[in-house]
């Protein structure tokens, strides 16, 4: 190890109040060691900012995970609403250009076929499923 | 009884927006209550007016909501 870092090793020692031999009082007062003792001090000064209560550790993860799923559900909801409203328009938009081409009679009787059967077709179907599920 | 082009495209006119509200309120209402199958209620709901929104409400409001009932 060579001289100079035996010295530099000594004060960081006294520096933390580790030290065991003194350190040579001459060598000391020399500019190199000042400067180094000198960042020593600044280094000091720089971690007692953590010592300082500036950094809030108090954070509840548990809310902001559930607004961050909060906030996708509505972006996805938004977008898939968009797109329902999109399809129906065309689905609408065909229906009507059926009426038109082939007459109002499609109109009366798709309404009357959807009026009669549906109340026939879907009810039923929920509640066998809902028996299925409570068996 | 024969209806006019005009008549038709007033009868149309009046018609297809209820359609497209309740098709969309239907959506977002199934949407809500977490149903499984809320895009085909949306569009079940979107070929006829009042009688398929009537359906909807007694399959959720009545019958699945006896069974969330009954499993409670």
């Amino acid at each position: 190890m060579k001289d100079s870092d035996k010295i530099k090793n000594s004060l960081i020692d006294e520096f933390y109040n580790e030290a065991q031999e003194k350190v040579d009082e001459n060598k000391i007062y020399s500019d190199e060691y000042i400067e180094f003792k000198s960042k020593l001090n600044s280094v000091s000064e720089k971690m007692d900012v953590l010592k300082e209560d500036i950094f809030d550790f108090d954070i509840d993860t548990l809310s902001i995970i559930e607004q961050g799923e909060y906030i996708r559900e509505n972006k996805k909801a938004k977008s898939e609403f968009i797109l329902f409203i999109l399809s129906s328009t065309l689905i609408l938009s065909l229906y009507v250009m059926a009426i038109i081409l082939v007459g109002p009679k499609i109109l009366i009787i798709s309404q009357i076929l959807i009026a009669t059967l549906t109340p026939w077709i879907v009810i039923p179907i929920i509640a066998m499923k809902k028996r299925r599920s409570e068996v | 009884m024969v209806i006019s082009n005009i008549q038709l495209i007033i009868l149309l006119s009046i018609v297809i927006p209820i359609l497209l509200i309740q098709g969309a309120w239907v959506f977002r209402d199934a949407r809500r209550r977490k149903e499984k199958y809320y895009w085909l209620w949306g569009l079940f709901a979107l070929i006829n007016t009042p009688s398929n929104l009537l359906i909807y409400l007694l399959v959720t409001r009545v019958i699945l909501n006896n069974k969330s009932k009954g499993s409670n």
